[in-house]
């Protein structure tokens, strides 16, 4: 791994713990959960200032988690209705989870002394996993049988060979989207803690911003290719 | 490549894989249903007014048309009125010349008839008055001259066939 | 409209390449698998890495074809 003098999480008693059960490097684990830790606190937060306040309406002017939250969930719900139309509300907590929790886990990177769960290929191979199953089941159950068609060429005869192809396809897109977040954060967060060992002044800040321009591309990145690849799965068979 | 590919552990990606599973069904729960329900009710509200405001828009044409109509209406009634006023007028004042011939013609025609009746009457009375003239004055003439009944007879027929009237 | 069609568009042109080399590491990776399982090396191999060609070429095809951008170039 990269930049083991910044990880201050290793020595905890749950680091230890999970070493021991799974004889594993539970770092990445141990970042996620922090990450996802944050992220509900962020959720119970928005969903208390709901309860005590049910209808906040965008003209308040004053800055709140809340109507910030909404900013972003009706960028991304416009995002989505180019492509999936009205389908877009329902998929929003898929999409919208993996985005935010992508966008978190980046920029996590960015704190000295973090690593970014992201930089794990398994952490990133998981939410690709994550997002092409939802895909499929999405595709199965909305065209039920007939989804069998997306994998079968327009000749019968060739349809087995068509599956193959079409699987290796599949299987394609979750490295190429695992792959592709797993190494920009990898080598971002590698390149950082080089620069930081070597001049600790001034020039790992331009590395940061780099950083965190890195991690909110990487993150939309991956929602746009979710969002692409679902749409793709609701689509007819042509 | 071969050291990134080795960085795969099966224990690692399982973890990692139920922990976002959670992630997304808790922040399902949690963050999207609620905000996803602000959303949809602004969305909603603005969609609301929105048609409110049409639908006021749309009243307001029906009533400024509606006046419009009554306008017309009044005007094309009163119009119809003064016609209609008009009309029963010259009808009078036709019926009332026809009325006025009418009832000089038999006026006329009355004192007419009254005059050919008097005419006649003086006409048969000049005509017994004649007769019983002639009569006295045949017998005057008659008592003058007794002698000749025959002559008297033939006078009296040759007077009245003198006195005849036109 | 037409600027998060571009975006989309852009988006998918440029993880072609990466999936395209995918396609053609996944094939490669099975061929390997079931070579060493059924013992015919080199024949799965070969075999599997050409699907991987086959199905890059595909995603190739597939994202040309449904570029939204390119089609509606013309039209506007």
């Amino acid at each position: 791994m990269a930049a083991e003098t910044f990880i201050i999480l290793d020595h905890t008693p749950l680091h230890s713990a999970l070493e021991k059960i799974e004889g594993i490097d539970p770092a990445p684990i141990i970042h996620a959960g922090l990450v996802s830790l944050l992220l509900v606190g962020l959720a119970i937060t928005v969903s208390r200032s709901y309860k005590s306040n049910p209808r906040i309406h965008q003209e308040e002017k004053t800055f709140t988690i809340t109507n910030f939250m909404e900013m972003i969930v009706g960028g991304l719900l416009n995002f989505m209705q180019q492509t999936m139309g009205d389908h877009a509300k329902t998929f929003l907590p898929l999409i919208g989870t993996t985005g935010i929790f992508i966008l978190i886990s980046n920029l996590l990177g960015t704190i000295p002394g973090f690593d970014p769960p992201t930089s794990n290929l398994n952490t990133t191979l998981a939410c690709a996993i994550v997002i092409v199953v939802a895909t499929h089941y999405v595709g199965v159950r909305t065209h039920g049988v007939k989804y069998i068609k997306h994998f079968m060429g327009p000749v019968l005869w060739l349809a087995p060979l068509m599956f193959v192809i079409e699987v290796i396809g599949h299987l394609a897109r979750i490295l190429s989207l695992s792959f592709r977040l797993f190494g920009n954060m990898f080598g971002d967060h590698m390149v950082l803690g080089i620069f930081m060992g070597l001049v600790p002044l001034l020039i790992p800040v331009a590395f940061m911003g780099l950083g965190v321009f890195v991690s909110v591309v990487q993150a939309f990145v991956f929602t746009l290719l979710s969002i692409l690849y679902i749409s793709g799965a609701l689509e007819e068979a042509h | 490549m071969e050291k990134l590919v080795n960085e795969f552990s099966f224990g690692l990606f399982i973890w990692q894989t139920v922990l976002f599973v959670l992630l997304v069904l808790l922040l399902r729960k949690f963050a999207w249903k609620p905000i996803l329900k602000a959303v949809n009710e602004r969305e909603e509200g603005i969609k609301n007014a929105l048609a409110a405001a049409e639908d006021a828009k749309k009243e307001m044409q029906n009533v400024s048309a509606d006046n419009e109509r009554l306008l017309k209406e009044a005007r094309a009634e009163r119009e119809a009125m003064l016609k209609e006023a008009r009309e029963i007028r010259e009808k009078m004042v036709a019926d009332a010349k026809v009325q006025a011939q009418k009832e000089g013609d038999k006026i006329i025609r009355k004192a007419q008839e009254s005059i050919e009746g008097e005419k006649k009457a003086a006409i048969a009375d000049i005509k017994n008055e004649v007769a019983s003239l002639s009569v006295e004055i045949a017998e005057k003439i008659l008592q003058a001259q007794l002698d000749n009944k025959d002559k008297q007879l033939k006078l009296v027929d040759q007077l009245v066939d003198d006195i005849k009237l036109r | 409209m037409g600027k998060p069609k571009l975006f989309y568009d852009l988006l998918k042109y440029s993880s072609l390449g990466l999936e395209m080399g995918a396609a053609v590491v996944i094939g490669l990776l099975m061929g390997i698998y079931l070579d060493k399982r059924f013992e015919t090396y080199p024949w799965l191999t070969l075999l599997f890495m050409c699907f991987g060609f086959v199905a890059a070429t595909k995603a190739l095809i597939k994202a040309l074809k449904k570029g939204i951008f390119l089609e509606e170039e013309g039209e506007e």
